[in-house]
């Protein structure tokens, strides 16, 4: 019989968790939608650093006021390389035409070889070179000084070798026959910087199914988004401390248990069907070819991450302190949970000191796993830690929900 | 006045440990925070394997010169571990100094010098890339020059008056000193140069984020006091509600400035992060109405407080790319002006934020007046 009331109260708390959810019709979507407006931001943050921009190049303008045949070479050269780079487009100005090409928007920046420009390098003197850019084309003025500093990191270490051809040709040569020398160095270092690529020979090493990062971004992201999903809606439905209230259904016989288990199980349900959904998604638009026994592992994994994940926010919340507290304590959980799951930083690139240790971390090891599976094809999951943790996790709700009964 | 400061004293008295906590974790949580943020943001290494075939100096070099880049863990490897290693995505790509690199360089070669492999998931690669042919480069370089000059002495019939490990020695001495060529970006139409990013202000970047979290709590004493029906007993005194609310905001401000003047002296002298005092003085109040008009308008605590922090981790998010450098930072830095705290970390002061919440503030205080009128007169 009092099992019979166990079952009874547990369900009417589910429906009521549904019914508190349904009043939230207006913001639950937002709250859905909000971490992927946010993760999309940060994507399109990733993308824009990592590909050049590709549409209109951008038209930069030099104007050389050294006028030396050094400088003379170095404008055609920047002319000539700038062919060869998709974004950006060089062509010599006289100043005042720049100026003017500035103002009918002709030009996005020009840049300026100083007076002395080159004589000044051989005299090892610090050099500036200035970029001017359009009022309101400042992102181009900023892209076009990283191409000049580019450009500089050329000239920087060719400079140091001429000198050093100089120091000691002041002893053999002179005059014309020591400037003609110095142009000769000067042309052939430049051309030893510019073939710098050439340096290494590169092997691309395929080690997954997929030749592309892409997978790995979009099976990453979407772990995140689904811990993001878990934690705000164990925020919404979070029942905070109402305490006529509480006085109340305590007479009904309902304990902190019966909370916790009708709580795990609303969010399970939830959480499941957006996971399959949004992986469903995922699955479609990258054309995975997935198993069967291989989906029914992923959704082991996850339906394991998910029910761990919500229990350890519950121990978080019988532990005796404020809101306030708590609240913090379970951010930084999940912020340390994400971290150190592989997800957001690739665990490679963790410090040794701790790579051996992160794999007894459940997120690590569900997302490790994830990608054995997603990534390599493999047709296997451990999951001895994680049904631990769960059994763990069930054992520490039970007794925190007893102890916090007595208190009571 | 007077009264009014003493009633809202005696609301707070009740809660004075967590009042305390919440004003003081910003200055005592950044000093603790930031020495350990460095430490472990130093140990996130890019893990790299090098494949020596050939044990002469230059190869050495190579070697040497990678490993002491501090953003990266390089280790030396047999080429089949490497290799295994890599495919195994312990090892984000690997580099391979084949027999005759040396040889190679001095007969003035420069395709294919050193072998790189490396993966679909080597993030960091362009990165270590960049490092590991410019090292390259910088060594070819100084043998070409060497060459050069030897050259240079046969043509003359003088070929022993230098050995070329005196010329690498003095190329070495003037790469040390080579002299920095610099760039700089002017508008067209405006005098002074861009600035370009300062270092990234560590220690203000993580007060100024704790700051905001705190500040926050320290305002939901609103929310409650909303449910405790406080504003009826109003109704029945001289002064009305929202003066006593004002009150309360001012005695709230007075007391963070108070904090905030510590806090500016000990991160400004002490620790030598420079900032200006308008910058924080305009943070300061901005955050501070902000708050205050955030916790007027939520009904729940619980969610007003999620809120906060919610709101707090999206602004640590997207202002932690100080890892990131040169053009990408700019990049972020101008995509980004949706960045409330991109002005207090540029050390300006943001007289746009502090005339929004001034204007919000007037808005509630007309609004809360209406209320006030409709309770008397319905009364």
């Amino acid at each position: 019989m009092k099992q019979m009331d166990g079952f009874r109260i547990v369900s009417v708390l589910i429906r009521n968790n549904f019914k508190r959810l349904k009043g939230k019709w207006l913001s639950l979507p937002l709250v859905l939608l909000a971490p992927i407006i946010l993760l999309s931001v940060i994507g399109y943050l990733v993308i824009a650093i990592v590909e050049q921009p590709t549409q209109e190049p951008i038209h930069v303008g030099i104007v050389n006021l050294d006028q030396t045949d050094q400088t003379h070479l170095l404008v055609h050269l920047m002319e000539e390389v700038s062919k060869s780079i998709d974004y950006i487009d060089v062509t010599s100005y006289q100043e005042s035409d720049a100026e003017a090409a500035i103002a009918a928007e002709q030009l996005d920046a020009y840049l300026y070889f100083p007076r002395q420009f080159f004589s000044s390098l051989l005299r090892g003197e610090s050099v500036q070179l200035e970029v001017v850019g359009h009022p309101n084309k400042r992102l181009e003025g900023q892209l076009v000084q990283g191409f000049v500093d580019n450009i500089g990191d050329y000239i920087e270490s060719a400079q140091a070798n001429i000198l050093t051809v100089d120091y000691y040709a002041s002893t053999l040569l002179a005059g014309e026959e020591r400037q003609l020398l110095l142009f000769e160095q000067f042309q052939s270092f430049f051309f030893h910087a510019l073939a710098k690529d050439q340096a290494l020979q590169e092997h691309e090493v395929q080690i997954s199914l997929y030749n592309s990062p892409l997978v790995y971004f979009t099976i990453a992201i979407w772990f995140v988004l689904i811990t993001i999903w878990l934690f705000s809606l164990y925020i919404i439905l979070h029942k905070h401390d109402d305490r006529r209230m509480k006085k109340r259904i305590i007479l009904y016989g309902l304990t902190d248990l019966h909370e916790a288990i009708a709580l795990l199980i609303t969010l399970l349900v939830i959480m499941i069907v957006l996971a399959i959904s949004s992986f469903a998604l995922i699955h479609y638009w990258l054309q995975l070819s997935l198993a069967t026994d291989q989906l029914w592992f992923i959704a082991l994994l996850m339906g394991l991450y998910i029910f761990i994940f919500s229990e350890l926010f519950i121990v978080i919340d019988y532990l005796p302190l404020s809101q306030r507290l708590k609240l913090i304590i379970q951010m930084l959980a999940m912020v340390g949970i994400l971290l150190f799951s592989g997800a957001t930083i690739p665990q490679v690139y963790f410090p040794m000191s701790i790579q051996d240790g992160v794999g007894y971390l459940f997120s690590n090891h569900v997302f490790t796993w994830l990608e054995q599976i997603i990534l390599h094809g493999r047709f296997h999951a451990e999951f001895a830690l994680l049904y631990g943790y769960s059994l763990i996790s069930i054992f520490l709700i039970s007794i925190g929900s007893v102890i916090r009964g007595r208190v009571k | 006045m007077m009264q009014l400061c003493i009633a809202r004293l005696m609301l707070w008295k009740q809660h004075v440990l967590s009042y305390l906590f919440w004003l003081w974790l910003p200055l005592i949580g950044t000093l603790l925070f930031v020495p350990f943020i460095e430490d472990v943001s130093d140990e996130f290494l890019v893990p790299i394997g090098i494949v020596l075939e050939e044990e002469t100096e230059l190869a050495q070099q190579l070697y040497q010169t990678i490993a002491q880049a501090d953003t990266v863990n390089v280790e030396q490897f047999e080429e089949q571990e490497a290799i295994s290693r890599l495919n195994r995505n312990q090892l984000d790509s690997v580099y391979l100094i084949r027999e005759g690199y040396q040889e190679r360089i001095e007969h003035g070669e420069q395709r294919y010098l050193v072998e790189a492999y490396y993966t679909e998931h080597s993030i960091a690669y362009p990165y270590v890339k960049e490092m590991v042919t410019s090292t390259i480069l910088a060594d070819t370089g100084k043998v070409k020059a060497a060459s050069a000059v030897v050259g240079l002495a046969e043509a003359h019939q003088q070929s022993d008056k230098w050995n070329s490990d005196e010329i690498l020695a003095t190329a070495e001495q003037l790469y040390q000193a080579s002299s920095i060529l610099s760039t700089d970006l002017t508008i067209s139409g405006e005098d002074r140069p861009i600035a370009e990013h300062d270092e990234p202000k560590l220690y203000w970047l993580v007060w100024v984020l704790l700051s905001t979290l705190s500040t926050l709590f320290l305002f939901d004493w609103i929310i409650t006091e909303k449910s405790q029906h406080v504003r009826l007993r109003f109704q029945y005194m001289k002064v009305s509600y929202r003066c006593f609310l004002l009150n309360s905001l001012m005695m709230m401000l007075i007391i963070l400035l108070l904090v905030d003047g510590l806090t500016f002296l000990v991160l400004n002298v002490y620790r030598g992060e420079q900032l200006s005092i308008l910058t924080l003085f305009s943070y300061r109040v901005t955050i501070a109405v902000f708050s205050f008009l955030l916790a007027m308008i939520w009904k729940n605590r619980y969610f007003y407080q999620a809120t906060a922090i919610s709101f707090v981790l999206w602004l640590t998010l997207i202002n932690s790319s100080f890892k990131i450098e040169g053009e990408a930072y700019q990049l972020i830095q101008s995509v980004m002006p949706l960045n409330p705290l991109r002005a207090f970390l540029n050390d300006h002061a943001s007289w746009r934020g502090l005339m929004l919440v001034v204007i919000g503030l007037a808005l509630w205080y007309a609004k809360e007046g209406g209320f006030y009128a409709r309770n008397k007169g319905s009364n």
